[in-house]
């Protein structure tokens, strides 16, 4: 009898620690849609327009799950306190359905999906990996629900379909950004490029930053790893030996340190090139290291512009300062995006509201976004280096006025 | 040839890692015939340990290595913990149990360290000051010298201590037969949680070697480091501490060596292959013995 009430217990337990895997954190936003409506008269239809998250709240890159969260929380918070979502006459409240983990793995991505999609969306923000974005874009096009992704950068995402757009710029855009920096500013005359081989984002980017070279006569060596990798020692003492004076790292912020760290060990004084995923590395015990290298982000949280001082003060007093990076600002962006396409539309039909988007003019905490056939917006890039460990603006290229 | 030196260095102090993390693993497998599938996690613990307590060292006036101290201190407690709670009770209750129960434990620490201290991968500050031996064209790190010391070290000392000490015979007894032990006066209990005190501290010291010469660590560290020392441990005759040593010190040379020379993105498949393929001309590893059943 005892027996069978406690395996009746760990069944019950093991469900609810299946389904905690999302919802838990998309309460939080549901009360503080639920508590804003109720002070604002405006909102108060009681019709809520909902939409699915998706981000790497666990998992080798949970530093961006946890500023993606906090980044449509205070989108909502904002959107929700002044008045909420106006279609025609009525107004609505806006809320995420659900912030489901896809814990950067691609099968979690689908499984992620699948959640969301079995609530009333209009469509999905998320997610930050290109291989989970790419995962689960085929599906939502399919099942005509818009995605918006805040930071996957793969180039074949958006071509998947019309329901498909990005807030970031695409690796066809970034990988010759890089480039160009790298062998006109730096002045390189041989590069390595050391990517993770595993991953849709590294290999993209490869491939734009090496089509670059070829086209403008840049000589250059690969190295190939992995992106759970943390020894590098190996493709750096090959750098060395090639006389390399640039190496090119579009890799993630976690193994960021660890590559910098072991090419100035074993000797390696050129400049060091990362994407935007080196945002938010940390550099502390490595300042001298990390002179003379950069990487491209999507904007520089010290920039003046009123838009992101606004946006960093409202962050780091609610969220503190330690997950502000541009997955944040980006995440925010995609929400206030979405609540401009649908106004723009005038509908709560998904189908209406993608060629509103597609449309869209759209000035964000990330810049102004216009997309191209594809869906990708036309966006400029922020060059940032460091100063004394500190992430320090460098230089803005590209873009359209 | 400048390239084929500093590869074995690098291959030497890669290995030197996998043969600390390895000779913990071996350790607890060697008396009480189970994989401590956690043992990667101790030392992602030991690793955060020592992130806040080498700053607290440095304010209290202290130099940085005694910060070791406190990491050994904080992987025993949580060792002995660890067993005292999830390996205890299922003891005797076959492999399978203690095997999930393992993975669980390591399941449970990863996600349990990702609410401590949060999402952002950190950088440990640097303990030792060790200048770099530059001959020509190659720089040998102070540290890779230290790491390949140190392991030695250790495995000499866990091999007198295992040898000649009474409780490191008592440790000999257990395996062989358990209810003859007791039958003898052994404490069994005492001696499996000395084991995994002994295991716990190794994996501090190994915590010491790797955030000396990888700076980042996450919450997910103990991963990838604990599967590759468990093959190690196995290519080298689990149960076996030279054997840990050796396999550790393969495995490490044979990635560099493989990422330098063959295709780096086949590094794992060729260490992996190896592995079986030694395996299956001697099942037991390169240094293991066969331990008969003695009816």
């Amino acid at each position: 009898m005892r027996k069978r009430a406690l395996s009746l217990l760990m069944a019950g337990a093991l469900v609810a620690a299946a389904l905690s895997g999302c919802g838990a954190s998309g309460s939080s936003a549901e009360t503080t849609a639920a508590a804003s409506s109720e002070t604002t008269a405006s909102a108060a239809d009681g019709d809520t327009l909902s939409f699915g998250v998706i981000a790497p709240l666990t998992g080798p890159h949970a530093l961006y799950g946890e500023a993606a969260k906090n980044g449509v929380n205070l989108a909502l918070e904002e959107i929700n306190e002044a008045g909420g979502v106006k279609v025609g006459d009525k107004s609505y409240s806006f809320n995420a359905a659900v912030i489901c983990d896809d814990k950067s793995d691609s099968t979690e991505a689908i499984s992620a999906y699948n959640n969301c999609a079995s609530y009333d969306i209009l469509g999905i923000i998320g997610t930050y990996a290109s291989s989970c974005t790419k995962a689960f874009a085929t599906q939502a096009q399919s099942d005509g629900l818009i995605v918006i992704t805040p930071q996957s950068t793969n180039a074949s995402i958006c071509k998947i379909g019309d329901y498909i757009f990005r807030a970031c710029f695409s690796d066809d855009a970034q990988g010759p950004a890089m480039a160009e920096f790298i062998k006109d500013k730096l002045g390189a005359k041989k590069v390595a490029i050391i990517y993770g081989s595993n991953e849709d984002y590294c290999t993209g980017l490869y491939e734009s930053i090496s089509k670059y070279f070829d086209e403008n006569g840049v000589d250059y060596v690969v190295y190939e790893c992995n992106s759970t990798d943390t020894d590098f020692s190996a493709q750096v003492s090959k750098v060395v030996a090639e006389g390399c004076d640039a190496i090119a790292y579009p890799n993630y912020l976690d193994t960021a340190p660890m590559l910098v760290q072991q090419a100035r060990a074993a000797g390696f004084t050129g400049g060091i090139v990362g994407g935007d995923g080196w945002d938010g590395a940390d550099t502390s015990g490595l300042e001298a290291d990390f002179e003379n290298t950069y990487y491209l982000n999507h904007l520089d949280f010290g920039d003046t512009d009123e838009k992101i001082q606004n946006f960093v003060k409202t962050y780091t007093d609610e969220f503190g300062s330690d997950s502000l990076c541009a997955a944040a600002a980006l995440y925010y962006d995609s929400v206030y995006m979405l609540k401009q396409a649908i106004e723009e539309s005038g509908s709560t039909d998904p189908a209406v509201i993608k060629d509103a988007l597609a449309a869209i003019d759209f000035t964000g905490v990330t810049g102004h976004i216009k997309f191209d056939e594809n869906g990708d917006p036309i966006k400029a890039f922020t060059i940032e280096t460091f100063k004394d460990g500190k992430v320090t603006y460098y230089d803005k290229v590209g873009g359209e006025a | 040839m400048l390239l084929f030196l500093q590869s074995l260095t690098n291959g030497l102090n890669l290995g030197s890692i996998y043969a600390l993390t390895a000779l913990g693993y071996t350790m607890v497998y060697g008396i009480i015939r189970m994989i401590n599938f956690a043992h990667g996690d101790f030392i992602m613990i030991g690793g955060f340990t020592l992130f806040y307590s080498i700053p607290f060292m440095d304010s209290i006036g202290v130099p940085k290595p005694f910060a070791i101290i406190i990491a050994i201190l904080v992987c025993v407690a949580v060792g002995v913990l660890t067993e005292q709670i999830a390996y205890k009770p299922v003891r005797g209750h076959g492999s399978m149990t203690a095997l999930i129960t393992a993975l669980g434990m390591s399941l449970f620490l990863e996600n349990l360290a990702l609410v401590l201290f949060g999402t952002t991968p950190r950088n440990v500050p640097a303990m030792f000051d060790l200048p770099n031996i530059t001959i020509g064209n190659i720089s040998l790190q102070g540290k890779t010298l230290l790491t390949l010391s140190i392991g030695i070290i250790t495995m000499l000392l866990l091999m007198i201590f295992v040898q000649k000490t009474t409780i490191g015979k008592a440790m000999r007894a257990v395996p062989e037969d358990r209810i003859a032990s007791a039958l003898v006066g052994i404490n069994v209990n005492r001696v499996i949680t000395v084991t995994f005190a002994l295991g716990s501290g190794l994996a501090a010291i190994a915590s010491m070697m790797y955030v000396t010469s990888y700076v980042s660590i996450k919450n997910e560290l103990g991963i990838t480091l604990g599967l590759k020392a468990f093959a190690a441990a196995i290519l080298g005759g689990i149960g076996s501490i030279p054997g840990a040593m050796i396999g550790g010190l393969l495995l490490g040379l044979i990635e560099i060596f493989v990422k330098v020379y063959l295709f780096p993105s086949w590094y794992e498949a060729i260490t992996y292959g190896l592995l079986i393929l030694v395996l299956l001309i001697k099942p037991t590893g390169l240094l293991g013995r066969k331990d008969n059943e003695k009816v």
